[in-house]
């Protein structure tokens, strides 16, 4: 790390930062700021900056009127599915990729990253009637696949890549202790690998969350819509008149995503491995 | 306590071959260490002996059986690795533990060989720590530990001790040497240091380039090198090789003009040699005596002294080779200045065109 020594430079560094984070942050906080306004005081012509008398009723009522409970339900258990799913299928082909020596690996990677090349948009025009061919579309289960089918490419990248960096001579010591080759993986690999697992899982997670299309394109049924699409079709029309709720509705959508970020940044700073080797 | 046996045991990755064709006998409660330059084949060897590298040709036995196609946690071998490898998330006990838990082993016995192996490394007090918890010496020894623990019938270390600083490498070695004549078990231990090798193995096989070059115990490598390599290894500083013409030979005696122009005679096998070859003669840089002693006096240009106090190393040259002496600290030698050196003709090795020794008389055992 590069230490800032004179205050010319530690002043320059702090001008750069505010302004960065004044065009990051200054939406999100208007519209938080609009969350808590009644809407005498968010429809005035001078607009306040601080709430003058902080208001909770959008926030109820986003809540209580209309399906958004039900729809928070209907993303957490689709995004928590694909992102476990995704992170358990990504650890094992990443694994295989970084530790083992067969035939048709370099073919197969290659294959799965091409995936990836694939606009989402695309993927769905494929995606779309193999649902509909096994008659999975419009379920949570179609779903919760597609969202895979867009992660996987990348989170079995990201994984390999954490593998190849854990040492072999670790995973012969075990060898050599006796364990199979499920256990290695399981009671040596993984535990070690947690910062990457969780790294994957989170972003299926939040690729999940924050989809539209194709929550959008493969559900159907009101009670099977997630949060996205819920959100677009109560808010984003000509008629909607409720700024309040929208933005408080908003935050509560986002609400999970902060908060795993903040319970699990920990994670993402390495140092597990430190003391495996030399 | 278990023999290891390598019956031509050849490795080829892809194409190459890295190790070619190679017999050992290792007797059983033996210490033996496979010394070489870097590259050689020692680790591929022994990762050959643990299971974790296919053989590609000939066979390995442990213990009278063939284990060549045995998984690496069925042969009865315990590994520590340069690396110490040890389970970053485990704390010490867990490290020690796992391959006992993995084998099924009750509860009692685990602990009870942990215990043990503790007492021995002394490790009871960082038992509830993690390995980036401890120094290295530490982190070796608790890589010690998780082999004993499993009760292996052959240890194999691979460079263990490369990691540590020179004071603890000393350490180590002592406590390795200790371990092995507590627990009597065969004991394979590869190394680049010959210091290493030649304090701690009860047997020295010599590698080169995939081959065995010899194998022997310490004290005959470095009194009967069979050839130019194994006595340029073994021995610190390195043998001093100068370039010899035989003037005259027979069966019992060898005459040798030196580059200085001096012909001697030695009592060796010239049974095989003709007036007029090329060999070369190797003597020890211990072995060349500051001034007159010696059968064979040679007059040393000295550019570099290097004083050490208890022993001073003494560069000199002789009509343009390099000869280093090794001497006690007593003497004082003058630089920049012609010094007269000698040596003992027994003391002498000789080595033909193809490196090979040539059978030199001596009085002294070998
Ligand atoms: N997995 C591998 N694939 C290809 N070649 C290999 C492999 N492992 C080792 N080799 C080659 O085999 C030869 C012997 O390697 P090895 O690691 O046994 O040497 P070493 O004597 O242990 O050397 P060092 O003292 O540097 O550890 C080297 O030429 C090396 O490049
Ligand atoms: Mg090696």
């Amino acid at each position: 790390m590069f230490e800032l020594r004179t205050w010319k430079e530690k002043l320059g560094f702090f001008a750069l930062l505010a302004v960065i984070a004044f065009f990051l942050f200054f939406p999100v906080y208007w519209a938080l700021s609009s969350a808590f306004k009644a809407n005498g005081e968010l429809y005035r012509m001078d607009p306040t900056f601080v709430p003058h008398q902080p208001y909770l009723g959008h926030f109820v009522s986003a809540l209580t009127e209309g399906p958004l409970m039900l729809q928070l339900g209907n993303s957490l258990v689709t995004s928590t599915a694909s992102a476990l799913l995704n992170a358990v299928l990504a650890a094992f082909a990443g694994y295989s990729f970084a530790k083992f020596d067969y035939p048709v690996k370099k073919p197969l990677m290659l294959l799965i990253l091409s995936a990836q090349m694939f606009p989402f948009g695309v993927l769905l025009i494929s995606i779309y009637p193999m649902l509909q061919s096994v008659g999975l579309l419009d379920t949570r289960v179609g779903l919760t696949i597609s969202y895979i089918v867009f992660a996987l490419p990348v989170s079995t990248y990201m994984m390999y890549s954490y593998f190849k960096q854990v040492p072999n001579e670790l995973i012969e010591a075990a060898r050599v202790d006796g364990a199979s080759n499920f256990k290695i993986f399981r009671r040596i690999v993984m535990p070690i690998s947690l910062p990457a697992f969780i790294t994957v899982a989170l972003y299926a997670f939040m690729w999940s969350w924050n989809d539209l299309l194709y929550s959008m394109t493969l559900i159907t049924s009101d009670d099977k819509r997630t949060v996205g699409p819920g959100l677009l079709l109560r808010y984003i029309n000509e008629n909607n008149a409720d700024w309040g709720g929208a933005m408080a509705a908003s935050f509560i959508v986002a609400a999970p995503i902060i908060l795993i970020f903040a319970v699990l940044q920990k994670q993402f700073i390495g140092g597990v491995t430190s003391g495996a080797v030399k | 306590m278990a023999d290891v046996k390598l019956d031509h045991v050849v490795k080829r990755f892809g194409q190459m071959e890295t190790i070619h064709g190679v017999d050992l006998d290792i007797e059983s409660g033996s210490f033996v260490v496979f010394v070489g330059p870097s590259g050689c084949g020692k680790s591929t060897l022994l990762r050959m002996i643990a299971g974790l590298e296919e053989v590609t040709e000939g066979d390995v036995y442990i213990d009278g059986a063939c284990v060549t196609e045995a998984k690496a946690s069925a042969r009865g071998i315990g590994m520590v690795f340069q690396s110490y490898a040890l389970y970053p998330h485990m704390s010490v006990r867990e490290n020690m533990s796992f391959g006992l838990e993995v084998a099924g082993e009750p509860k009692e016995v685990i602990e009870k060989r942990v215990a043990e192996a503790a007492e021995i490394l002394k490790l009871g007090d960082l038992l509830d720590r993690k390995p980036r918890q401890l120094s290295g010496g530490q982190r070796q020894r608790v890589a010690i530990g998780r082999t004993i623990v499993r009760q292996p019938k052959v240890f194999l270390f691979d460079e263990p001790l490369s990691n540590l600083d020179a004071e603890l490498r000393v350490q180590m070695r002592i406590e390795i040497t200790r371990l092995h004549e507590r627990l009597g078990n065969t004991m394979i231990y590869v190394t680049h240091d010959q210091v290493e090798a030649m304090t701690m193995a009860d047997k020295i096989v010599v590698l080169r380039e995939g081959r065995v070059e010899q194998v022997g115990t310490p004290l005959s490598l470095y009194h009967a090198p069979q050839n130019r390599f194994v006595a340029g290894f073994i021995g610190s500083p390195k043998m001093n090789f100068l370039p010899v013409t035989v003037k005259a030979a027979s069966a019992g005696s060898v005459t040798l003009a030196l580059i200085d122009g001096q012909e001697i005679a030695l009592a060796a096998d010239g049974a095989a040699l003709r007036p007029g070859q090329k060999l070369e003669l190797g003597i020890r840089p211990e072995h060349l005596i500051v001034g007159k002693g010696g059968d064979v006096e040679i007059s040393l240009h000295c550019d570099v002294v290097e004083e050490l106090g208890g022993t001073t190393y003494v560069y000199g040259d002789l009509s343009g080779h390099q000869v280093i002496v090794e001497s006690d600290g007593e003497t004082t030698i003058e630089k920049g200045k012609a010094s007269l050196f000698s040596f003992k003709k027994e003391r002498v090795h000789l080595f033909d065109e193809n490196e090979q020794a040539i059978a030199v008389e001596r009085r002294v055992a070998a």
